[in-house]
């Protein structure tokens, strides 16, 4: 499959999201769209119109049985990944699961051993890591540009403003999942932090903080930290509940930035979703300068572009993938981590976080043992 | 402040109360209505949808309509929406509704008025000749006493609170061997004023026998930190006491101790307890902007002379839905200009309609203006083009007026004994808060 110049990709679920997957396939010469699958006959009718997709159906194991289909992306509802992405590892498919990997780390971990099974690979994308702004960052972190590093600081404020409305109908599974603990700000839109915060240090030892709730179901404000395994560096979360606070995008109104303190200087990167102040996307301090990168692309879009294209790239060069199912899986672990500290007062360690510690802290029902 | 400013501040406040007090009664409507038949919410929704179309061309009837259908049609939704609404905190609910009220809907709020609004400014209200004590050494006793004689005192230097005799009308007790408890007990029962600095007395218990006593004396009493003084932390106060941001939900103080850029000589922070080391001992700031403290976490690495160091203190505060970060960092190769010691302070304050940064403090890495502030669609600065004093000499000015305005009886600043207590509380409370590793009651 690496020989072949261009590999055939498919996507399961073309909601919302996949219109931000979609522009990575286009112009590309190691990948091509060629099959979609939504059980919305007339949402599946206007994507294929729209990027002029050969292939639909209504019936994902009928996309899984098709030879020609190298790479599948799950875009479906997390709750639902599992069963996907485990038939279509059994179906010796490559697979791209957006991100959540899914809610629990039972099936996080059955996903994992199907991929151990599987003639294919998996892999969760999250975009975050490929934002170009923080690409550099890390790789001025890694060139030693800032000497130690010594912290670092992740920054999501909400903004009602600056962005398309998004309706309310598609929020609310969204608020739904926050009783179940997997919150927007922490588990959700708060993966693609801890996703980086994963990526630039490495494992997470401990965490401790807290988490407020907003109008019954927003997971903020909050504060959180951490230590790392392997290294010094300590690191937060400052979660803001701004709704007022403009803050301009063609995607999501969201306040993000990263500080990155070393000792010798200091890392900013101003923004991603969303654009709130009038700084360059990246700035570094050293020796009393300060360097600006005007030269990135701001936009969103490019992390998805990026991070999408890593996939077959990875594939056709035989090398690792930037975001393994473990990768996830640690991910998962590190918000459920944070989540139980903030709800019991104590500090927790994602190594031993399982599903039901994780259910017993937030006082959530046990599931009933199957028969 | 002239007539007109003051006529000008009173109907800002005016409109302010009435606003809120508009969303309170309309966040108590929508409780009572929720709580009506699905029935009725529709036909009152159906009602709003078609005033704000028929009215406004301003205001989108999108959100309306989409609950109006989320009732209709969505159960799990209109669940959804009836704990929202029941489960809201009032406070906050009032206070994002105000602020998207100001500073979308009605744009009622012009930041123009903003740049008027100041921290406090301490006036002596005679020129009476005075004797102040200043105890210690090191540039800041010798900046207080430059700034007492600036101002008619006669100025003492002894080395010890004995030495002082009782020819004293104020001590300004910066550091120095020489000078115990009781030394500052009995130089308030006699009725001489007392200023310590921050980093004299540990104890949170001692401070606030401090305070009783001054209280129970009649005798003016403060606490010395540079930073309550310096007119950028003022105005970043002043704007959250103004309401610019609306309820305050985070603040995050990063203090970063440079190892180049100063022209004073310093030792390093310790390796361990350097919660008091001066460039990470902003607890007094943290209470300062948020109020009192209820909860901390921490988590605080040594601090190596070649590696630096680092460290991180997490609280809740008193006040529902207040979250701080104190994150110290010692960057040993790192320059930070500064006139003083090369001592790096960045404060973010978030609330419900913005953010305020104060981009310096003693040092000056960064040369735009102290003061920056986002909120609703606007951003204003604070410095030199609003008069905004900051060069950190000014601090000094600004504390010996305050302390020769609480001699003569002027205007000074005010703060809450309780929270200066607080603040020490946490500064105790939390090398056990890291070693714990749970969040400790404070």
């Amino acid at each position: 499959m690496g020989d072949k110049a261009k590999l055939n990709a498919a996507m399961i679920g073309v909601g919302d999201i996949t219109m931000l997957h979609y522009p990575a396939y286009r112009d590309f010469p190691d990948a091509a769209l060629v099959a979609i699958c939504d059980t919305n006959p007339e949402l599946l009718e206007r994507r294929k119109t729209e990027w002029g997709v050969s292939k639909i159906y209504t019936d994902y194991h009928a996309l899984l049985a098709d030879p020609e289909i190298d790479i599948v992306e799950v875009n479906t509802p997390h709750h639902l990944h599992k069963k996907i992405v485990i038939d279509a590892l059994q179906a010796g498919k490559n697979v791209a699961c957006q991100k959540p990997m899914t809610v629990s780390i039972r099936e996080a971990e059955e996903m994992i051993a199907a991929e151990k099974r599987s003639a294919g690979r998996l892999r969760v994308l999250e975009n975050f890591v490929f934002y170009p702004a923080y690409v550099k960052a890390r790789e001025l972190v890694q060139a030693g540009e800032i000497g130690e590093p010594l912290t670092v600081r992740f920054k999501l404020g909400t903004g009602l403003f600056g962005s398309r409305w998004v309706p309310l109908q598609s929020e609310i599974w969204h608020l739904v999942e926050s009783e179940k603990g997997m919150g927007q700000a922490v588990f959700d839109d708060g993966y693609h932090k801890l996703s980086q915060a994963i990526n630039l240090f490495g494992d997470i030892e401990t965490v401790k903080g807290f988490i407020d709730r907003s109008f019954h179901y927003v997971d903020m404000p909050g504060q959180l930290i951490w230590r790392y395994k392997n290294s010094p560096v300590l690191g937060s979360f400052d979660l803001s509940f701004t709704p007022s606070l403009y803050a301009r995008s063609k995607y999501f109104s969201a306040d993000e930035r990263i500080e990155i303190v070393g000792s010798r200087g200091i890392i900013n990167v101003n923004r991603c979703t969303a654009q709130m102040l009038n700084e360059p996307a990246l700035i570094l301090y050293r020796d009393g300068q300060r360097y600006l990168f005007d030269d990135l692309d701001t936009d969103w879009q490019a992390s998805f572009t990026a991070g999408i294209r890593d996939f077959p790239l990875a594939i056709k060069g035989n090398r690792p993938t930037l975001l393994s199912g473990q990768t996830a899986l640690d991910i998962i672990k590190f918000a459920f981590a944070l989540i139980a500290a903030a709800k019991t007062g104590r500090e927790m360690r994602p190594d031993e976080i399982t599903d039901e510690s994780f259910r017993h802290y937030l006082g959530l029902p046990q599931p009933e043992p199957k028969s | 402040m002239t007539a007109g400013t003051r006529r000008q501040f009173h109907w800002r406040a005016l409109r302010k109360g009435l606003t809120r007090l508009m969303f309170r009664a309309a966040i108590f409507g929508a409780r009572r209505a929720v709580r009506k038949s699905d029935r009725w919410l529709i036909s009152r929704l159906e009602w709003l949808e078609r005033t704000i179309r028929r009215f406004s061309n301003k205001i989108d009837p999108t959100p309306v309509r989409e609950l109006k259908e989320l009732v209709r049609d969505d159960p799990q939704g209109h669940e959804v929406l009836r704990k929202v609404i029941l489960d809201c905190r009032v406070e906050q609910a009032v206070s994002m509704f105000s602020g998207i009220f100001k500073y979308h809907v009605g744009s009622t709020d012009k930041l123009d008025s903003l740049i008027k609004v100041n921290g406090p400014k301490p006036k002596a209200s005679a020129a009476s000749a005075l004797t102040v004590a200043v105890i210690g050494d090191g540039f800041e006793a010798e900046s207080m006493a430059r700034e007492y004689g600036a101002r008619g005192c006669r100025v003492l230097r002894p080395k010890n609170v004995a030495d002082a005799k009782s020819a004293v009308d104020g001590l300004e007790i910066l550091n120095g061997r020489g000078v115990c408890e009781l030394d500052v007990s009995v130089a308030l029962t006699k009725g001489i004023a007392v200023s310590i600095h921050h980093a004299f007395f540990k104890a949170p218990e001692t401070w606030r026998r401090f305070y009783e006593m001054a209280d129970s004396y009649g005798t003016p009493f403060r606490v010395f930190y540079p930073y309550l003084y310096y007119p950028p932390a003022q105005k970043v106060k002043a704007l959250i006491l103004d309401d610019a941001i609306g309820e305050v939900s985070t603040i995050r103080i990063r203090a970063t101790c440079g190892g180049r850029g100063g022209t004073l000589a310093y030792a390093p922070p310790p390796a361990e307890d350097y919660l008091e080391y001066p460039a990470f001992d902003h607890f007094i700031l943290l209470s300062y902007l948020g109020g009192g403290l209820e909860r901390a976490g921490a988590y605080l690495n040594p601090m190596d002379p070649v590696k630096g160091g680092q460290g991180v203190v997490d609280c809740k505060y008193l006040h529902p839905g207040r979250y701080g970060l104190l994150e110290c960092a010692y960057a040993p190769q790192l320059y930070l200009r500064s006139d003083f010691l090369p001592h790096d302070l960045d404060v973010e304050v978030a609330g419900t309609d913005g953010i305020i940064w104060l981009r310096r403090g003693m040092a000056q890495r960064i040369q735009a203006a102290a003061v920056y502030m986002r909120v609703g669609r606007q951003a204003v600065t604070f410095g030199v083009e609003s008069g905004l004093k900051d060069e950190w000499d000014e601090t000094y000015r600004q504390a010996a007026e305050d302390f020769l305005a609480r001699l003569r009886g002027g205007s000074v600043l005010e703060v809450d004994a309780e929270e200066i207590v607080s603040a020490y509380n946490l500064k105790n409370k939390a090398t056990a808060a890291a070693q714990s590793g749970d969040i400790i009651r404070l």
